[in-house]
């Protein structure tokens, strides 16, 4: 007891330090030294940490960013003044003022004086006791957040590259605070200062209206105030140009506030800038739907959809697909890589740790195989979900496995995928290998093709090996040629890139190897896919969302990641998730890479989202996410038009199989077999054949252990899709012409 | 099992005298079974006792009861066989005709009789006699997220655990929950593998998966067992045998049991040989349909002409309680012999038996080709 009594005595102050309960996880509580604890913990209390770096694996593209703006702040330093050398007066030059003005301002208008008059203390006191802010005011801004005037600052600094997301606003407002006394310096301080200034003034007024407002719009309004200017001092077209492509601010929102507010000339101008830029007039629109607002004014998703086809890059997705060491994810690697998408510093590293386990032309690879297994055995086993843009697209880049055995993994990836690059080994005995009887490539084909994919591109890899010899492309073209119109592709939507992952020849931009341009004058493989066309998506009809991954995000609620196969979604909105039968409230829409909140998710995306009010175990991949009013249905037995394909064994009655559907594989049995159908006409042929033979259509009943959520092909084609797969091999590929109950 | 006492008189009705050792031998004596047999077995029954004084009390009694079969039920994960009917033979504590349901027990002896005595079921009994039919296999069929332990003895595969674990898929930057998943995964096989496991007993545990989930599980399972001093584990290491099979759903279990590798190291298993059976039956279907039939109608018409060279039959079909269609099969069986054909009964309790189960129950190999036969429709649609 006398332990407990200790603690009961015990002042809190003592525990205040380092051991504050929020803030932390759970499990920190136990057993971790202070030395630890200093070394990997982030704390708010030391001010000089950045919270990323206690993220490891930051995106890539963040890193970018950050590379970007720290060269930006070098040159604008240098540019606009050198005196940065007195870093370290600046600590003791705040605590003097500290002294004379006491508490009533706060750190950041300190430092901010402090900085603007060179650390002379002297001038910044008079200017802090001459300047307006008042206890109120300061009080006010210390609650609504910190960091506005911060966060104005660096954005201001950083006009040419900031992004307008609130996420990524967000991020770099923490990595900016480190650098903010940069800021200040590269931009105009003075206009800045004064802003500030406004900015305190009229929260001030509204404070007498409606507090509860007040503090949000005195967290936003500098943002606003600042765009603005920036857009009037400099009007830069990359800031715009750069709001078109991430259509999803919640700006908007805080667009209407400013032109309920008092700005006068400057929200007029907002205003008319709103006007001409389509996305933030969408915006403007969405803007009912962000969470906390009335959530019944649905988003017309088509009218949405229609739009964002004309306004904006194209959503697609692309599925990379071959044999086993065709060189997928090292070439898929190269391309993110000379796309910017991953920085040196990790090329390096990785090339640096491959070698060490003598793997080292695997570096490019690690970029989308990250599990250990993954790395060590050299072979991709599971799905990467990566996104980078081209000039006309948003593009989903799934790489897949190429081994025999996961294969269940890439069908996962083509059902999701709307266009697809196979790539062909062309290494000596490779590409035989490949195409031959055991390989992947015919099989991988067929697959994509009977899962709706139509457009290929296909890239004849490794041609460095064989000094870039057009005779081997050409030969491995006509072979391939005439088996995928077979296939059914037809031949005007395949094309044929010679390239080099690991070299990365002709991968972004067009090719230098002066061996191959003597020959090939074509397009690079990106400008290829740039040509894809994006299917028409069946955003008018009702939600499905199917689901290829459960985890637990950050924050509460489960979250769910996949693609939106139909309809459209916002948060707030009921949704159902079947086979379970369960219901819950989507609390928010992120895009599966940049992590950011979306205000409404519209079919053909990949988007994760977070539910509430689901139970964990009762979702499973393969779950489909519906709309409420319509709900998708579970069937164990449905009835389906199948192909079959190269099979050893003939197809009868009680045939076990597996069926693959989306994200799922379940075991399945052929209930009966119901007719034979021909071929091309799609007569029938024969009633209840005995069995049915590689090569023939027929119409055969499946029946599963479990609920499996599909829809009719005639209705839905997107989920009326499925194959078949016995003993590791694609035995045939349905559609649902009939769900039975 | 043990026969103690058999007495088939030439009208082959009669008695015979069994002890069933463990849950195999239930599996026989349930396809021994048939309603209206009579069973005499030792059993526990609850018996109303009234005093001198007229308060009633009620103990349970052993005592040896005969009932005329009604309903026998087989409870397959315990292996336990419950058989239902009224008593034929009164004694102090049950009347005539009372209800009476006899748990058999194993390692105790009952007494079947019937009218009368099929092939089938003759040799059924000397099935189950031959003890060196026992082999006992544990196989562990995985995929990620998803695992079956399994027992495959002679003449049936038990389902002893199955594990399902949802596991996050990799995702950009976050591959800790993906290996935390895949640990936990592992972890409940582990335990499964332990608790259904008996080593004493199985002489092969085979760990099959697609890719490289098995390795990566056997590497995890022994350091676990070193790090927790699992001395059964260890000991019995050289017992784990790695194959590959496509998938982690039952039915994968087929792959694994035809392996050379494993075929090689276990004796013919009844399982094994089982499936090469329906192997060859979809082979023949593949090459010369005309030489392969499935179906009832079909099998009766080819065994019309003497076609048949393999007949492959599940003992689901044979315990069939229509005592028409029962003697029926038996008749197709034992002409089949006759003619030199081979029968192979496979247990419905295997996959391979389930599948056959399901096309139809009953399927052969012709001697040579009946075209004309796809017309007639198979009979049994349901």
């Amino acid at each position: 007891m006398s332990r407990h009594r200790t603690i009961r005595n015990a002042k809190s102050y003592e525990y205040d330090d380092e051991d504050d309960p929020f803030g932390q996880s759970y499990e920190e509580q136990y057993g971790v030294s202070p030395g630890t604890m200093a070394h990997y913990t982030y704390s708010r209390s030391r001010g000089n940490v950045q919270f990323s770096s206690y993220m490891p694996s930051e995106d890539p593209l963040d890193e970018n960013v950050d590379e970007e703006d720290e060269a930006y702040i070098s040159n604008s330093v240098h540019a606009h003044d050198d005196s940065l050398s007195k870093y370290d007066d600046l600590g003791q030059c705040i605590e003097s003022i500290r002294d004379v003005v006491g508490d009533n301002y706060p750190d950041d208008i300190v430092k901010q004086a402090a900085v603007k008059f060179k650390c002379d203390v002297e001038r910044s006191i008079d200017y802090l006791l001459n300047s307006n802010f008042s206890k109120n005011n300061s009080f006010d801004t210390g609650i609504s957040s910190p960091e506005p005037p911060k966060e104005h600052l660096g954005q201001g600094a950083a006009t040419t590259f900031s992004i307008p997301m609130p996420q990524r606003a967000d991020r770099q407002r923490r990595r900016n605070a480190n650098s903010k006394i940069e800021n200040v310096k590269t931009t105009k301080p003075v206009t800045i200062i004064k802003t500030s200034g406004n900015i305190q003034e009229r929260t001030f007024e509204k404070v007498e209206s409606s507090p509860r407002q007040n503090v949000k719009t005195g967290f936003i309004t500098p943002q606003n105030t600042l765009t603005i200017k920036s857009t009037n001092n400099k009007s830069s077209p990359k800031l715009n140009h750069k709001n078109t492509t991430q259509p999803s601010t919640s700006r908007a929102s805080f667009n209407e506030n400013t032109s309920k507010g008092t700005l006068g000339v400057e929200t007029s101008q907002q205003s008319k800038k709103v006007l001409l830029t389509p996305t933030r007039k969408k915006n403007n629109e969405s803007a009912p739907n962000t969470p906390g607002k009335a959530s019944k004014n649905t988003v017309n998703f088509q009218e949405e959809y229609v739009k964002r086809q004309k306004d904006n890059k194209q959503q697609l997705s692309m599925v990379v697909i071959g044999h086993v060491d065709a060189g997928k994810s090292t070439m898929m690697g190269h391309l993110l890589f000379q796309k910017g998408m991953v920085s040196k510093r990790l090329i390096h590293k990785y090339e640096q740790e491959s070698k060490k386990i003598g793997k080292a032309s695997f570096a490019y690879a690690w970029v989308l195989d990250e599990t250990g297994e993954e790395r060590s055995r050299g072979v991709t086993m599971d799905i990467a979900h990566n996104r980078f843009e081209t000039d006309n697209h948003i593009i989903t880049l799934m790489d897949a496995p190429g081994h025999r055995d996961f294969i269940p993994n890439m069908i996962t990836g083509a059902s999701q995928a709307d266009v697809a690059i196979l790539v062909i080994g062309a290494s000596t005995g490779e590409f035989e290998a490949g195409f031959g009887v055991g390989g992947q490539t015919r099989e991988h084909a067929l697959l994509i093709r009977s899962l709706g994919v139509g457009q290929l591109a296909v890239a004849v890899n490794k041609l460095d090996t064989v000094d870039w010899d057009k005779k081997r492309f050409d030969d491995i073209v006509m072979k391939l040629k005439q088996f995928l119109k077979q296939a059914g592709f037809k031949d005007s939507d395949v094309t044929y890139v010679p390239v080099s992952g690991l070299q990365g020849e002709n991968l972004v931009s067009v090719a230098k190897q002066p061996s191959l341009t003597v020959w090939y004058k074509g397009p690079s493989l990106l400008q290829v896919v740039d040509k894809f066309l994006p299917p028409q998506r069946p955003v008018d009809f009702a939600f499905r969302f199917c689901v290829s991954d459960v985890f637990r995000g950050q924050g509460s609620g489960i979250s769910l990641s996949g693609k939106i196969e139909s309809g459209g979604i916002s948060p707030n909105t009921k949704v159902m998730v079947m086979p379970a039968g369960e219901k819950g409230l989507i609390k928010s829409i992120e895009s599966n890479q940049e992590m950011e909140k979306l205000e409404f998710g519209l079919a053909g995306e990949h988007v994760t989202l977070v539910l509430n009010g689901v139970d964990i175990m009762k979702i499973s991949i393969g779950s489909v996410v519906c709309s409420i009013d319509n709900p998708i249905r579970a069937v164990t037995r449905l009835q389906a038009r199948i192909v079959v394909f190269n099979t050893e064994v003939p197809i009868t009655r009680g045939f076990p199989v597996e069926m693959h559907y989306k994200a799922v594989s379940e075991p399945a049995i052929i209930r009966r077999l119901l007719s034979q159908l021909h071929k091309s006409t799609g007569e029938v042929i024969a009633k209840k054949p005995k069995f049915i033979l590689k090569g023939q259509n027929a119409l055969v009943e499946v029946e599963t252990t479990r609920g499996v959520c599909l829809e009719e092909y005639s209705i839905l084609k997107e989920l009326g899709r499925f194959t078949l797969r016995y003993g590791g091999s694609t035995i045939a590929a349905c559609v649902v012409t009939k769900l039975l109950s | 099992m043990k026969l103690i006492y058999r007495d088939i008189g030439k009208d082959s009705s009669g008695q015979v005298t069994l002890v069933a050792e463990d849950g195999e031998d239930m599996w026989h004596t349930y396809n021994l079974l048939q309603p209206g047999d009579s069973l005499r077995a030792s059993t526990l029954r609850k018996v109303q006792v009234e005093s001198n004084t007229g308060s009633v009390g009620s103990n349970r009694v052993r005592t040896t009861l005969t009932i005329a079969i009604e309903a026998i039920d087989f409870d397959s994960q315990a292996c336990m066989l419950h058989v239902k009917g009224r008593n034929i033979q009164e004694n102090q504590y049950v009347k005539m005709g009372a209800y009476h349901t006899l748990d058999l027990e194993p390692n105790r002896k009952f007494v079947l009789a019937k009218k009368s005595w099929d092939s089938v079921h003759l040799d059924r009994i000397n099935v189950a006699c031959d003890p060196s039919q026992n082999a006992d296999v544990a196989a562990v069929v995985m995929q990620e997220g998803l695992a079956h332990v399994c027992l495959v003895l002679a003449s049936m595969t038990l389902v002893r655990a199955k594990i399902e674990t949802q596991i996050p898929r990799k995702r950009k930057g976050s591959v800790q929950q993906h290996d935390k998943g895949v640990e936990k995964f592992f972890d409940s096989v582990v335990q499964a593998v332990i608790r259904h496991i008996n080593f004493e007993v199985v002489k092969c545990v085979l760990l099959a998966s697609p890719g490289f989930v098995k390795d990566q599980f056997y590497e995890y399972m022994f350091s676990q067992a070193v790090k927790t001093d699992n001395k059964t584990l260890i000991e019995n290491k050289s017992k784990f045998l790695c194959v590959h099979s496509s998938t982690g759903f039952k039915h994968s279990l087929k792959e694994v049991l035809v392996d050379p590798a494993v075929s090689a190291r276990l004796s013919d298993t009844k399982a094994a040989s089982e499936i090469k059976a329906l192997q060859d039956f979809y082979k023949t279907l593949q090459n010369e349909p005309d030489k392969a039939c499935y179906g009832i109608k079909q099998i009766e018409k080819a065994n019309e002409s003497d076609a048949i060279d393999t007949l492959l039959i599940t003992d689901g079909l044979l315990r069939s309680q229509d005592v028409q269609l029962r003697k029926k099969l038996v008749t197709i069986v034992d002409s089949v012999k006759d003619s030199g054909g081979v029968v192979r009964v496979f247990s419905s309790m295997h996959i391979s038996g389930e599948q056959l189960g399901q096309l139809t129950g009953v399927a052969a190999i012709l001697r040579f080709p009946i075209p004309d036969m796809s017309d007639s429709e198979s009979s049994d649609d349901d």
